[in-house]
């Protein structure tokens, strides 16, 4: 079931955080919101990311596609020009780089929306956040509510069924 | 606990509120200058359609200047249009924390002037209505472009440039898009709610966009250097005298950013004065850009002396035609007003710590640009009219289409930054209020 | 990536693939433009008036170069037609984007007008400045339609043009010998200027035939190329006494 709680500043959210991996509980149980970037020390909530792999990946899909494409067009209906060779790696070397740093972009823009997971659905979000508060998420199982709720409000949360309500 | 809660709570609440204030209502100055420059817009795409139907010779282009305003403009816009990569790329990869209320507002002169810059190789062309046969796709004439071309190179790094500026000006954005559609009503609040792409501030999507823009300032810098340096290709890879230079890619990239402080300073002196942001673009921001300014100027001095040093030592007759011209000739009032437009203005009025203040340094903004038009107008038109057979050399004179032309992009980059302005908050409300609490 | 040679050699087939040149006597030049005239009428050039000959925009695809030496009353005048050079490293084939020119099998730097966009990079890199860029959609007054030649396109406006070492005469040529079931012979091809030298200082023909005219006047002590420490290597010489 989920648990929501209120924070009321980046150290109780800190503390929160701690007190649920002490609790048992790991980094994909838990969720913060905010209206502003909660940074928290290595160790804390580290989240691993893949987002360097995407952007490489992208890069290096790109980068070989153009490649070969302006090989396989260029010899394709060979046109001499100015007594330069059809294929060059200095002629076509900028468009190669650009069409890597393109995909790279790409690879990044990609990695970005899937490691945000920015368009699942959930209602479990707050509606109105306060631009002072800290809104905190935990999956926990049935059983162990109780308790998780405890650890939660001795950290200085305020525990609440409905965000978005004036207290 | 709760009396600690509320300073901070009113803060955010006054910077919110100032920060989206700009989104509402429209001053009569504001819809005057809005008025105009839709005028003027206007009369440059009726000045366009002109050229489109009747034929490209009612430009002031002929043989031998083949090219004049319309390429000397796209430099020029696409020089801009580093002002955000500067800003944005290098501060964000340098931690500096001052450039935050900046960041924005550099990015859409960045987005805006590569929109106006990447129209010119379009509006340059003989036969503008087939553009498109530069871009590569299946025909049945079964050709392909010519990549070989350093005009291919030019779309294709301009096309990279735009898509990625484009996205680095908007992920930012969508945390305060979010923030934006909570505080706004109508139509405001559903296309707010629609771009900010479902945000809900997890700290997911935090992280992640953290590390995205982490991953793109470099990749952005990148391409901003490469974009640039393709641009200078055009020229370079020519072998027509004082173009075929080796010192152009690096030149025209500290031009470029050059410029694009330059067009930087004078966006946020506008944005300052007339949005009221006061508080926000305070005097130490006008100041280290100042010195940046300052810090370009001596570079692009360097590099001009050098240019010109190894020319004129070097003596070669083709290229002494062009030099002199330069130098001594016809166009030499518009090179000595460049090196006073460039370097000594700016080195007085911002080298000298009493005289650097913000009225000081929107002069030396328009004085820079207006510089730097200069500079690229030498490039392309000097050498053009002095060929290596003296026999084909000429002069170029710009037509009422070109100044028209030329007219109506500045009037339409004023106008895409005011509706900029009206509809998206131009200082990152999240980035400034993150920065606050330290 | 392996770097594909360029040839302009011919391939080793049956036919024998022509390498076109010319070579023009400049102490036989009298600069009387006949050449130019015959250019325009043979290759439907447009029409120019005053105001934009002043601006720079009258087409001649062959030009006198008229230089002056010498004060008064010891001037020379140095007359030097100026026409494409067909150069086998033309600057002006590699920038352009859409592969509106390029060198054909013959060696000729071929323009393809309908391909042409108008970039005009590739008039900007011809260090001769022997390309020409139809401003507007050209225009005739009556009567004068009726003297243009079948054999060449009219241009439209936007579209890029130069000598073509009137290629349509070396077709022609080459289809007459084909019908005629002979070897083209050196002479049989003549492009306009050629034909129309008073002065007889043009000669035109196969380079890679050593027998031919063309061949014997570059091989001559006075030969030389324009502009030859560019490196485009052109294929028209010019013989003149040295100084």
């Amino acid at each position: 079931m989920k648990l929501k709680a209120e924070l009321r500043d980046h150290a109780a959210a800190e503390s929160a955080v701690r007190a649920l991996k002490g609790a048992g509980l790991g980094p994909q149980d838990i969720e913060l919101f905010s209206s502003r970037p909660v940074e928290f020390k290595r160790g804390v909530l580290d989240r691993p990311s893949r987002m360097s792999l995407f952007a490489v990946a992208g890069a290096c899909l790109n980068g070989s596609l153009a490649t070969a494409f302006m090989y396989y067009t260029q010899l394709d209906y060979p046109l001499i020009t100015g007594g330069m060779p059809l294929t060059s790696g200095w002629a076509t070397g900028v468009v190669t780089f650009e069409l890597t740093m393109a995909g790279a972009v790409a690879g990044t823009v990609i990695g970005m929306l899937r490691e945000g997971r920015f368009f699942r659905q959930t209602k479990e979000a707050p509606a109105e956040m306060r631009e002072d508060t800290i809104y905190l998420l935990v999956t926990c199982p049935e059983s162990s509510a109780a308790k998780t709720a405890d650890v939660v409000r001795q950290s200085g949360a305020r525990v609440v069924k409905n965000w978005g309500e004036s207290a | 606990m709760t009396t600690l809660a509320q300073p901070i709570e009113r803060a955010h609440d006054v910077i919110r509120e100032d920060l989206l204030r700009p989104l509402r209502g429209a001053s009569p100055l504001y819809l005057a200058v809005v008025g105009i420059c839709v005028l003027i817009v206007a009369w440059a795409g009726y000045a366009w359609y002109h050229q489109l139907v009747t034929g490209i010779g009612v430009a002031g282009i002929r043989r031998p200047v083949y090219w004049g305003f319309y390429i000397v403009n796209f430099v020029f816009w696409i020089g801009i249009s580093h002002a955000g990569t500067l800003i944005s790329a290098i501060l964000r990869l340098t931690d500096a924390g001052w450039r935050k209320p900046v960041t924005r507002a550099a990015e859409a002169i960045t987005v805006f002037a590569l929109m106006i810059g990447g129209l010119f190789p379009i509006i340059h062309l003989g036969r503008a209505w087939l553009f498109y046969w530069l871009i590569p796709y299946p025909n049945e004439r079964l050709l392909w472009p010519n990549f070989r071309s350093p005009l291919l190179w030019d779309m294709t790094a301009i096309f990279g440039y735009v898509t990625g500026s484009v996205l680095y000006l908007y992920l930012p954005l969508i945390p305060d898009l979010a923030q934006a559609s909570a505080h706004t009503q109508g139509w405001r609040r559903k296309l707010y709610r629609l771009l900010s792409l479902n945000w809900k501030g997890s700290d997911r999507e935090w992280h992640a966009l953290e590390l995205a823009m982490k991953s793109m300032a470099v990749v952005i810098l990148a391409v901003a250097v490469s974009v640039h340096s393709v641009v200078a290709f055009d020229f370079s890879m020519s072998i027509a005298p004082m173009w075929h230079s080796t010192i152009f890619a690096p030149y025209f990239v500290a031009g470029a950013i050059f410029s694009g402080i330059a067009a930087l300073v004078l966006a946020m002196a506008a944005i300052r004065r007339f949005l009221h942001l006061e508080n926000y673009l305070r005097p130490m921001h006008f100041d280290n850009l100042s010195k940046l300014l300052l810090l370009m100027s001596l570079v692009w001095l360097y590099f001009t002396a050098a240019e010109h040093l190894t020319t004129w030592y070097g003596n070669e007759p083709l290229e002494n035609a062009v030099l002199n011209n330069r130098v001594k000739g016809a166009h030499a009032p518009f090179f000595w007003t460049m090196i006073v437009c460039n370097f000594v203005v700016p080195f007085i009025l911002l080298g000298i710590r009493r005289l650097r203040t913000i009225r000081t340094a929107v002069i030396c903004g328009v004085t820079v640009l207006i510089g730097m038009w200069l500079e690229r107008f030498l490039i392309v038109v000097g050498t053009l009219s002095y060929p290596a057979l003296a026999a084909a050399w000429g002069d170029y004179a710009p037509s009422w289409v070109e100044l028209s032309i030329t007219a109506g992009t500045f009037a339409a980059m004023v106008l895409l930054y005011l509706l900029f302005v009206k509809l998206f908050p131009i200082i990152a409300i999240w980035e400034y209020e993150h920065e606050a609490e330290g | 990536m392996p770097e594909t040679a360029t040839t302009n050699e011919h391939q080793a087939g049956a036919e024998h693939t022509p390498r076109w040149g010319m070579a023009i006597d400049l102490d036989r030049c009298t600069g009387c433009e006949a050449c130019v005239i015959a250019c325009h009428a043979e290759n439907n050039i447009p029409l120019s008036d005053e105001a934009s000959s002043a601006m720079g925009r009258a087409n001649h695809w062959i030009r006198i170069d008229r230089y002056y030496e010498g004060e008064f009353p010891n001037i020379k005048v140095k007359y030097r037609p100026v026409l494409c050079q067909q150069c086998d490293d033309a600057p002006c084939e590699p920038v352009c984007p859409v592969y509106a020119t390029y060198q054909n099998a013959e060696g000729l730097n071929v323009q393809v007008y309908n391909r042409c966009v108008g970039t005009r990079y590739c008039a900007n890199n011809c260090p001769y400045t022997v390309r020409f860029f139809n401003w507007f959609d050209p225009v005739w007054p009556e009567p004068l339609e009726l003297q243009l030649n079948p054999d060449v396109s009219i241009r439209p406006g936007g579209v890029m043009e130069k000598c073509t070492f009137c290629i349509q005469k070396i077709q022609r040529g080459k289809l007459d010998a084909k019908e005629e079931g002979r070897p083209l012979a050196d002479g049989d091809v003549q492009p306009a200027c050629v034909q129309s030298c008073p002065a007889e200082a043009m000669v035109f023909g196969d380079l890679s035939d050593h027998e031919s005219k063309v061949s014997q006047w570059a091989e001559n002590g006075r030969a030389g190329r324009l502009l030859e420490e560019l490196g485009a290597r052109p294929r028209v010489f010019y013989l003149e006494r040295a100084k």
